[in-house]
């Protein structure tokens, strides 16, 4: 049978009480024995931690838990992206200026889209965010959990389980 | 045989009996054995036509026989006067049975030329009686009664007959030098026709009948030497059939028309004739061969003589051949004949005729006709066309009980005009006639559809607008026609094939192939909807809508615009229906009950797929056809989907019919002279719908707006006094910059000019200007105090500006009390429209400016102008006319017609909305754009005196903003803050159960709307109806913000918008916005106005991809399995299968320009440029794969067709991903973008563009950007095909000529795309039955979720 490719590059569907309760196994996180690095969530926007030119925190509550998530905004100043930005200043400054529209989407009470690395801070598992968008889709979140439980049904428990054997 | 047991029948039996029957000599003791073809059961059509009889000819009990005389047609009854029997038939050329008691007309099957001298057995026969008496024999099977007897050998076929039956007249032919013999096949045989004929030294003129008949004859020596009638036939085997020769007959032989045809492909002698020289128009002859009084026929034992068209094979491409088919059906008087399907013979000149024997049933042979294929609205038909040369025989009679054609005389009219046209423009004329009676039944007179000797008809028109230049051709004469057939002097082998005409049809039909399409759009998709979705009367979330341009549908329109005295909806209206229409740019000024042609629109289609597939199931193959035009009786039902046509006022052709109209139309703006009263309206209050039967309101319905009287008027002089119009404008302009200088100073001083702080100011101001008019009449009717301000008045004709005249605008001062002391003296009024004149009410918009005349001598209208006045409500009727204004202020006024125009016509094409394959953007609330693309009345206004008139509308603006229930002006057109509440509402202290709140104005997407319950569904007794109508509960989904917020209460049906529900931008005006709950309320002076219509629940985003998916390709995406992308490891190549996943990355794009020579388009055309291929990385949470496209899906998957942010780019308008990649493509042919890392790493350099020039930093940026805009966004349903790594290797070997590092993933080829929605995956949830929920948190019982995912 052909080995399955590591999850460690796919963006993750976990409900946030799943998300939260992930390992940290460095460099990645553990999903009972399964690696992953990277995760989408989806839920409403419950608070709001915005300095601007720094970073946007906010949380993601979707009914089973709430997501730290992490916007960084300072790619044009943060000191360890300097040589990033000299070898792209371009790319950097559109990542940048994404990255300030898309601060500026996020409010309380939105049903935020949320796709990024995983990270943790200070214990606890965050998501810093490479991508977000607001959805208007009703049913979106209801759909998020069939994703996520489907998912864990037919991809993750079994993928963790063949890993466990 | 055995005719003794047989019944003698007589034909005065028959007529007597006057009921279709059939007798036979042959019926056997058992009266129930009855011919197998009779044996159709009955009702049960065999034709798919419920309205053709299905029943078959009532056999006579006893065996019958008759016995008598089949003899030639007498064609002039007068110079015949024993003739006993006429055919009812105009110019008809039948055969007559008679036996001594009565004669009728008849048609033989097997006929043989010597049964015209001997009495014949009828042994079978069918006969149909004629409404107007008599009736018509088919005689199925005869014998010589000499022959039964034994005395003789059947027909002889050598035995010459004379073809001279009569005394030959002065004009004929003698028998003198008739020494001309012919043996040959007959070919063709021409029509009767008369020709004029005079002989030497006399000076009368007589009509001489006869017919032309072709043969083909053979060209060797012998047979033109002159050798006996007997040698001819003894080697008549030997001879080569080649030579085309035409024989006259003529005069007394006119009658053997229908025996020569009859005798088609048999090979003749005649003998006898003598040959002519025939001039044929300008220095063209022909020899021919005329029938002399000694001409003999002799009919030959040969076998057959095939045609030369008897084996054509049909291309429809003109070509003339035979047709054998069944006749479905005859309409129009027997000038269409419905052959097999779709087979349409036509029989329009004026000589042929429709033989009896032609009923549904029969089966009939077309000889020398010609083939046509055309396309009808996507509808394509054979058309068997019928020239000259053309005969039609019946091979079988029809054993069904359907009667015979008695051709009257066509409507000339209608003949003439379809005379000169090729055979598809008849067919097509013709279709357009049933269609214009069945449309405008009661409405026009036939003379008004077909048009008189002095005036055009509507088809007339209709058709010069319509019909191409090739559909017109000159005729020429039946001479011309026979004789030159080959050199096509017929003219129809040049028609053009394949060729395409929109056809004109009732609207009743145009619903139901409206219904079809959505039905078959629906049942093509797979979809199915369960039931519980569908709710009563009304819109639901799983309500399919559909936009679809009138070139998908090929049809055109037509009918009157008019307002539905029971909605009040404007509606577009024929005698066979009527259908709601949205017209975004309809003049205050269009003419009610006029008739309306529109070719271009768009249709939005809207229903509940379940229910418009039950009942339409039995009719979901049933696409457009003609038979629906010719037959419509039998279409009738109900149409179960919304369906709204959406056009432009200036696309429809309004047609003038002035038949019973005396007076001339008028120009709209001639009444723009004299004082007016300016008007702005506040708010359209819903139509209030009154009641047959409720004695308390005799009205019907009626209207009510509410509108303020500005404290400015308008005086207009029209510019046909005699004065110069430049030296108007020069007076004016004179006049503008002395005011100008005044202002300048005056403004010095002042604080900030338009500012409403300085408007005391200006009030002050107004005493030191004065303006010289130019009508010192008027002036004492202006206040010279009051402040004016110089304009030009232009009005909208058609599409043109047109120089009304010039004008001035004047403050009139009132004293109104007021607690703002400067506040500008407004008059709030009502107007009120009666149910005849909601026409007007429904062209007034919300917020627009209208000017009303203003009689001061007492009018039918009069407006308040006092203090008093205000809040009264004014009725509006026809004779009132409202013009919509809008007013510019200029620098200087100026009119220069070709300049205006030009600037108009840009105007109008930079305003206008474009259909973009799903949306249409409807310009209704565009600001500014919306204005002048409505407007009336367009006034330049000069510059520098506007500030007063602005400081007015500024003030009026915000006067409104503080008064209670009144919207906010800028409430109309809301921003994304949301809700902009008014001023408090009067809270009168009632805590419940009246609700409390705001009245506001919201603008915004709906994104559902759910119809609780239908109140009017309830029983009368319950609900009392006649008080509220229809009134149905209804929940609106729209979108705030990030919030999903509902729009309730109750709504009358007839306060509907027409095209409203989801996917409508929608302004809700004076709706209440609860002060409890964050939700909204309908209040029933709320009003809706649809702004934009967006195609729902289609099959793909774009109208690029909606093409890709329906074209060479199709896999329906239900019909393949749902997997995960970590499951297509275990998928085979061959199968299709199908993913719902995001675009993360994109690995690879090539483009290439295609076409430079198109303009760049802002709208969201189609592409000028080309996707050969391009690599996409998806993800849906279990793993990832490449998704390798090409073209329009690749297209799609970029997301081209978006509005890009203008920020991206750096431009200053937003245009599409499409526009700027067509920019880029117009410096570089081609453009490859490979990408070695990840966006989800955003900042990564990762991107490698090439192109043949040096790309700019701008256009990588653009490129960069597109491709991050394609990434994480919508979800998609892919439909396609696993590909193995070799396939992925030479597809790079190909395009890049490199290999990426793409071995990891998995690799497919897409095949189909559509956007994903929520509601189908939920569905699709729903079957997937095969497990369990998984172990979580979230409990399926609290959630309802068990039943969504099937867990036990």
């Amino acid at each position: 049978m052909e080995e399955e490719k590591p999850l460690t590059a796919v963006h993750v569907k976990l409900l946030a009480f799943d998300l939260l309760s992930l390992t940290r196994t460095p460099p990645t996180f553990s999903r009972s024995g399964l690696s992953i690095s990277r995760a989408e969530t989806l839920g409403t926007v419950t608070s709001l931690d915005h300095k601007p030119g720094c970073f946007l925190k906010f949380t993601v509550d979707d009914g089973t838990g709430c997501v730290p998530c992490i916007l960084w905004l300072n790619l044009l100043t943060a000191p360890q992206l300097a040589s990033r930005r000299a070898a792209n200043p371009d790319g950097v400054m559109m990542a940048a200026e994404a990255a300030a529209s898309q601060a500026a989407l996020v409010r309380i009470g939105a049903v935020a889209r949320v796709w990024g690395r995983i990270t943790s801070y200070r214990g606890t598992v965050q998501i810093t965010v490479a991508r977000l968008a607001i959805e208007r889709d009703p049913n979106a979140e209801i759909l998020h959990w069939l994703d996520c439980l489907r998912l864990a049904r037919s991809v993750y428990d079994r993928r963790s389980d063949s890993h466990r054997r | 045989m055995d005719t003794a047991a047989a019944e003698l029948l007589t034909v005065s039996d028959l007529v007597r009996l006057s009921r279709p029957l059939c007798g036979t000599t042959f019926l056997a003791s058992s009266t129930s054995s009855r011919p197998s073809a009779q044996s159709e059961p009955q009702g049960v059509s065999p034709f798919g036509n419920p309205s053709t009889t299905t029943n078959i000819l009532i056999p006579m009990e006893r065996p019958v026989f008759l016995v008598g005389i089949v003899s030639l047609p007498v064609f002039d009854v007068d110079e015949h006067p024993s003739t006993p029997h006429k055919c009812p038939s105009s110019n008809s050329s039948c055969l007559r049975f008679s036996d001594g008691t009565s004669t009728v007309c008849c048609d033989v099957l097997n006929f043989g030329v010597r049964m015209l001298l001997e009495k014949v057995l009828v042994l079978a026969f069918n006969f149909t009686p004629f409404k107007q008496g008599g009736g018509f024999l088919e005689i199925v099977k005869w014998s010589f009664r000499v022959f039964l007897s034994g005395q003789l050998h059947p027909c002889s076929t050598t035995v010459p007959f004379p073809l001279r039956l009569h005394n030959v007249s002065a004009y004929e032919d003698s028998g003198a030098k008739a020494r001309y013999n012919i043996i040959g096949a007959i070919e063709s045989v021409g029509p009767v026709f008369t020709a004029p004929c005079s002989m030497k030294n006399e000076s009368n003129r007589k009509n001489l009948r006869g017919f032309l008949v072709e043969f083909i004859i053979c060209n060797c020596q012998l047979c033109k030497s002159k050798i006996p009638v007997d040698k001819l036939v003894k080697t008549a085997d030997s001879h080569s059939y080649s030579k085309s020769v035409f024989v006259y007959f003529c005069g007394s032989c006119s009658p053997w028309h229908p025996a020569i045809t009859k005798l088609i492909g048999s090979s003749v002698v005649l003998s006898g004739l003598k040959k002519k020289l025939m001039f044929i128009g300008r220095g063209e002859s022909q020899l021919i061969f005329v029938i002399t009084e000694v001409s003999l026929l002799h009919v030959l034992r040969m076998p057959w003589k095939q045609s030369v068209h008897a084996k054509t094979r049909i291309r429809g491409r003109g070509e003339c051949g035979h047709y054998n088919g069944v006749v479905r059906a005859v309409y129009l008087q027997g000038t269409v004949v419905e052959l097999d399907k779709e087979v349409w013979l036509l029989l329009t000149d004026q000589q042929s005729v429709l033989p009896h024997s032609i009923r549904v049933g029969a089966i009939i042979a077309v000889k020398n006709a010609h083939f046509v294929r055309a396309n009808f609205s996507g509808n394509q038909v054979l058309i068997v066309g019928c020239c000259f040369r053309s005969s039609i025989l019946v091979e079988s009679f029809s054993p069904l009980e359907t009667g015979c054609h008695i051709v009257s005389q066509m409507p000339s009219l209608l003949r003439n005009l379809i005379a000169p046209l090729a055979f598809s423009a008849r067919l097509w004329m013709l279709l357009a006639f049933s269609s214009f009676c069945r449309k405008f039944d009661g409405i026009l007179q036939e003379e008004e559809i077909l048009g008189s000797k002095k005036t055009e008809g509507l088809l007339q028109m209709y058709a010069t607008s319509c019909l191409p230049s090739w559909a017109f051709r000159s005729r020429h004469g039946v001479f011309s026609e026979m004789c030159k057939h080959a050199s096509a002097s017929c003219g129809y082998s040049s028609e053009p094939h394949d060729v395409e005409l929109k056809l004109m049809v009732p609207l009743s039909i145009f619903m139901l192939y409206c219904e079809n399409m959505l039905s078959r759009a629906v049942f093509r998709q797979g979809k199915t909807y369960p039931e519980s979705c569908i709710h009563h009367g009304g819109n639901c979330s799983q309500t399919v809508r559909r936009i679809i341009p009138s070139q998908e549908i090929g049809i055109n329109l037509s009918g009157t615009l008019k307002i539905s005295p029971a909605s009040g909806r404007l509606q577009f209206f024929d005698a066979t229906g009527s259908v709601d229409v949205l017209i975004p740019d309809l003049p205050s000024t269009w003419k009610p009950n006029s008739i309306y042609e529109v070719s271009e629109y768009n249709l939005i289609i809207e229903g509940i797929p379940q229910k418009a597939q039950a009942h339409s199931k039995e009719h979901i193959d049933e696409s457009f056809s003609c038979k629906m035009i010719f037959d419509w009786s039998s279409l009738r039902r109900e149409i179960n989907v919304g369906i709204v046509i959406y056009f432009h006022f200036r696309n429809a052709t309004c047609r003038e019919l002035s038949f019973n109209s005396s007076d001339v139309p008028k120009e709209d703006h001639e009444d723009l002279n004299g004082e007016f009263l300016m008007l702005q309206v506040l708010h359209k209050f819903p139509v209030s719908q009154k009641f047959p039967g409720d004695l308390a309101i005799s009205e019907r319905s009626s209207a009510i707006v509410e509108a303020i009287v500005l404290p400015w008027g308008l005086f207009l002089a029209r510019n046909d006094s005699g004065q110069h119009f430049s030296e108007v404008v020069g007076n004016l302009s004179d006049n503008c910059s002395q005011i100008s200088i005044k202002r300048q100073k005056t403004d010095r001083s002042s604080q900030s000019p338009g500012s409403l702080d300085d408007l005391n100011s200006m009030a002050s101001d107004r005493s030191n200007i004065s303006i010289s008019t130019r009508d010192n009449i008027n002036s004492d009717l202006i206040d010279m105090n009051s402040h004016k301000i110089p304009c030009l008045a232009c009005a909208r004709n058609s599409n043109k500006m047109v120089l009304v005249g010039s004008g001035i605008l004047y403050s009139i001062k009132r004293t109104v009390k007021t607690d703002i002391s400067c506040k500008p003296s407004i008059l709030k009024t009502f107007m009120e429209f009666k149910s005849f004149d909601l026409f007007q009410y429904q062209g007034l918009q919300i917020g627009g400016f209208y000017i009303v005349k203003h009689e001061r001598n007492g009018s039918s209208c009069t407006f308040p102008d006092s203090d008093s006045a205000n809040g009264l409500k004014i009725l509006i009727t026809s004779k009132t006319k409202l013009w919509r204004l809008y007013m510019f202020p200029r620098e200087t006024l100026f009119y220069n017609g070709v300049t205006c125009n030009a600037a108009f016509s840009n105007l109008l094409f930079c305003t206008y909305e474009v259909f973009v394959g799903e949306v249409i953007r409807n310009l209704v609330k565009a600001p500014a754009s919306y204005s002048l693309v409505t407007t009336d009345i367009y006034l330049q206004v000069c510059r520098d005196l506007w500030g007063p008139l602005e400081l007015d509308l500024k003030k009026i603006r915000c006067h409104f903003t503080n008064v209670a229930s009144t919207i906010e002006e800028d409430n109309l057109f809301c921003n994304e803050t949301g809700v902009s509440l008014s001023s408090s509402f009067n809270e009168c202290g009632f805590s419940s159960p009246f609700p409390v709140g705001n009245l506001t104005c919201i603008r915004r997407e709906i994104i559902g709307v759910h119809n609780l319950k239908s109140l009017g569904s309830l029983d009368d007794d319950k609900w009392p109806r006649n008080c509220n109508g229809d009134v149905t509960s209804v929940s609106i989904y729209i979108v705030m913000g990030h919030h999903t917020v509902e729009v309730f209460g109750s709504l009358r049906k007839y306060a509907w918008p027409i095209g409203f529900g989801e996917g409508v931008y929608a302004t809700f005006y004076r709706i209440l916005k609860h002060s409890m709950q964050n939700r909204f309320m309908l209040t029933p002076i709320s009003f809706i106005e649809i702004d934009s219509v967006r195609m729902v629940n289609d099959a793909s985003l774009s109208l690029h991809a909606n093409v890709c998916s329906a074209s060479d390709i199709f896999v329906a995406s239900d019909a393949t399995s749902l997997v995960l992308i970590s499951q297509l490891v275990l998928s085979s190549c061959s199968s299709f299968i199908h993913l719902r996943c995001r675009v993360v990355d994109v690995c690879m794009l090539i483009l290439e320009r295609s076409d430079t020579s198109k303009p760049i388009l802002k709208s969201m055309g189609p592409p000028q440029f080309d996707i050969p291929i391009a690599a996409f990385v998806l993800e849906d949470g279990s793993s990832s794969c490449v998704c390798w496209t090409n073209g329009d899906l690749a297209s799609t998957l970029l997301r081209l067709s978006d509005e890009f942010p203008s920020t991206a780019v750096g431009s200053t308008c937003e245009s599409s991903g499409c526009y700027y990649l067509d920019r880029i493509l117009r410096r570089h042919d081609r453009i490859t973008m490979k990408n070695y890392g990840s966006l989800s790493d955003s900042c990564e350099d990762s991107f490698s563009v090439s192109s043949g020039n040096i790309l700019s930093n701008s256009d990588e940026n653009l490129l960069k950007s597109i491709i991050f805009n394609a990434c994480f966004g919508l979800e998609w349903a892919i439909v396609g095909t696993v590909m193995d790594l070799d396939a992925v290797r030479e597809l790079q070997g190909h395009y890049l000529q490199a290999d990426m590092e793409l071995d990891s993933f998995q690799h497919l080829w897409a095949r189909e795309l559509h956007e994903q929605h929520t509601e189908r995956w939920c569905q699709q949830s729903g079957g997937d039955r095969d497990g369990r929920l998984g172990r979580g948190r979230i409990d399926g019982d609290a959630l309802g979720m068990e039943d969504v995912l099937g867990v036990g």
